[in-house]
């Protein structure tokens, strides 16, 4: 991961600074609206033009520099991105490789750390699942450094704040330029190319789905007697891969609105909070977990029912919360539930006829 | 992560020496170290204030001397019965300081987060730009 000077970034950011509202400090002047930018009137079908920016995305070989902007950091990151044109997918943080290719997905540590996904056969859901849950309008044409863009405003179905912008390059047709806003409107995130070079057109070859990286099909609906298939808020269960990362035998579910992706791993045990380095805890909802403010994708780690859990999701936590709720979730740690706790362990020693 | 305030030390090596912290029993430099991370870690700061809150409870206790006729005498008057309040109530604390104590958090499972989320880009990289990735090892 390369940090960036944040004075920096800002200078190249200027636009993004007016636009999506992201004060030096990290700070965020919320809510945005779009009557803050420049716009010039675009008459375009904003659903096919989203459609045709995914499949740009997927079929253009190009490479340039992703940059990321988090509002809790403050902080700025950038990564090299590459499609090359026999399909090759990465993306280069510093400290990780990712890629992809027609033999699965892959991750590469700089400490020698080898992960492999072979791929699955599972069908690209593509934007016909975005569409059910959010829509997408036309809000005009803008200017960003990499060119004019159009801008599409996604918004939930039902509620009036949106919860991406997406810009489409003009000339290119790529998705070049994210930013995600909480439900009271305010910007959390930017993720957008600081700079970005086309090569032609991938040949011959079906680029991958974010599915068809996953291991294998759902083989179940159910975990716990909770019905998995469908969380709240939408989220449908796409896959499902079993692993064992430090002995610890897991599986995990992958879930997606069409937007974003949240994937949850429950690992049989209680949790040890007291050793989560750098994480606090904090209660959202019927939740009390523990969150690293500032990571991005952001993790999530709570325990109930005898189980850890660990979520892992690009969405904003406001959005992706009532799923989460449907997991068990245990009573926030505290003086009276330590010796309520404490009783029951005293009890149980005792009891005789344990 | 962005902020790492155990770098210096563990949470375990911390609560084995927060009694002595308290007793004022440990070199200045272990007691700087334990004051920085109970600064910044909530869990290490309530153990710490639980043996604070048990040891205040029972020091703010008066020393007695139990008069020779409180196991004497078979006459019970609300003068004599102060004592075994006292032992009732030091007790008390004592019980309520060993519960207190034996409910202390227990789990074992540290989840590892950092594989997850490789294991979370790697499952969802199709898109780049709708999965931004920011993966700190």
């Amino acid at each position: 991961m390369k940090p960036v000077a944040i004075p920096a970034a800002l200078t190249v950011f200027a636009a993004a600074i007016v636009t999506v509202a992201f004060l030096p400090d990290g700070q965020v002047r919320a809510p945005v609206d779009l009557g803050q930018l420049a716009l010039r009137p675009a008459a375009v079908d904003a659903e096919t033009l989203l459609a045709d920016a995914l499949r740009a995305n997927r079929s253009t070989a190009f490479e340039g520099t992703l940059t990321v902007v988090g509002v809790e950091g403050p902080s700025v990151f950038q990564m090299d991105v590459e499609a090359a044109s026999d399909g090759t997918r990465t993306v280069d943080t510093g400290s990780w490789l990712f890629g992809q290719d027609r033999d699965g997905a892959w991750a590469a540590s700089d400490e020698g750390q080898w992960l492999e996904q072979a791929p699955g056969a599972a069908p690209d859901i593509g934007v016909d699942s975005l569409l059910q849950k959010y829509r997408v309008t036309s809000a005009g044409l803008r200017e960003l450094p990499t060119g004019d863009a159009w801008l599409l405003v996604v918004t939930e179905r039902g509620e009036q704040t949106a919860r991406e912008w997406l810009s489409v390059d003009v000339s290119t047709g790529l998705l070049v330029r994210r930013e995600t806003f909480d439900d009271d409107g305010a910007a959390v995130r930017l993720v957008a190319f600081e700079t970005l070079r086309t090569a032609g057109r991938i040949a011959g070859l079906a680029p991958p789905s974010i599915e068809s990286t996953l291991r294998s099909q759902p083989e179940t609906s159910e975990w716990n007697g909770i019905d998995v298939a469908e969380l709240p808020g939408q989220y449908r269960l796409i896959g499902v891969t079993r692993h064992d990362k430090a002995n610890m035998p897991a599986m995990t579910m992958v879930f997606s609105d069409g937007l974003y992706q949240l994937s949850v791993s429950p690992i049989a045990g209680e949790l040890d909070g007291g050793h989560l380095q750098g994480a606090v805890l904090e209660h959202w909802g019927g939740l009390h977990l523990y969150r690293w403010p500032g990571a991005e994708p952001q993790r999530l780690v709570w325990s109930g029912d005898g189980h850890t859990f660990t979520a892992i999701t690009d969405a904003p936590l406001d959005a992706v919360l009532p799923a989460l709720e449907s997991f068990p979730s245990d009573p926030a740690p505290g003086t009276m539930s330590r010796m309520r706790r404490g009783l029951e362990r005293v009890v149980d020693t005792l009891w005789p006829f344990n | 992560m962005a902020d790492q305030p155990f770098r210096l030390r563990t949470c375990r090596s911390v609560r084995e020496q927060l009694s002595a912290f308290l007793d004022d029993e440990v070199s200045d430099a272990d007691a700087m170290d334990i004051a920085r991370h109970v600064s910044r870690c909530e869990a290490c700061a309530a153990e710490l204030e639980g043996i604070r809150l048990a040891r205040d409870a029972v020091r703010s206790l008066p020393s007695l001397k139990p008069p020779a006729r409180l196991f004497g005498s078979p006459q019970k008057s609300p003068r004599h019965r102060r004592p075994l309040i006292l032992l009732g109530f030091v007790g008390g604390v004592a019980l309520a300081g060993t519960i207190f104590a034996v409910g202390g958090e227990t789990g074992q499972v540290v989840p590892p987060v950092d594989d997850l989320v490789v294991d979370h880009v790697t499952n969802t990289g199709g898109d780049l730009l709708l999965t931004p990735v920011r993966v700190e090892k």
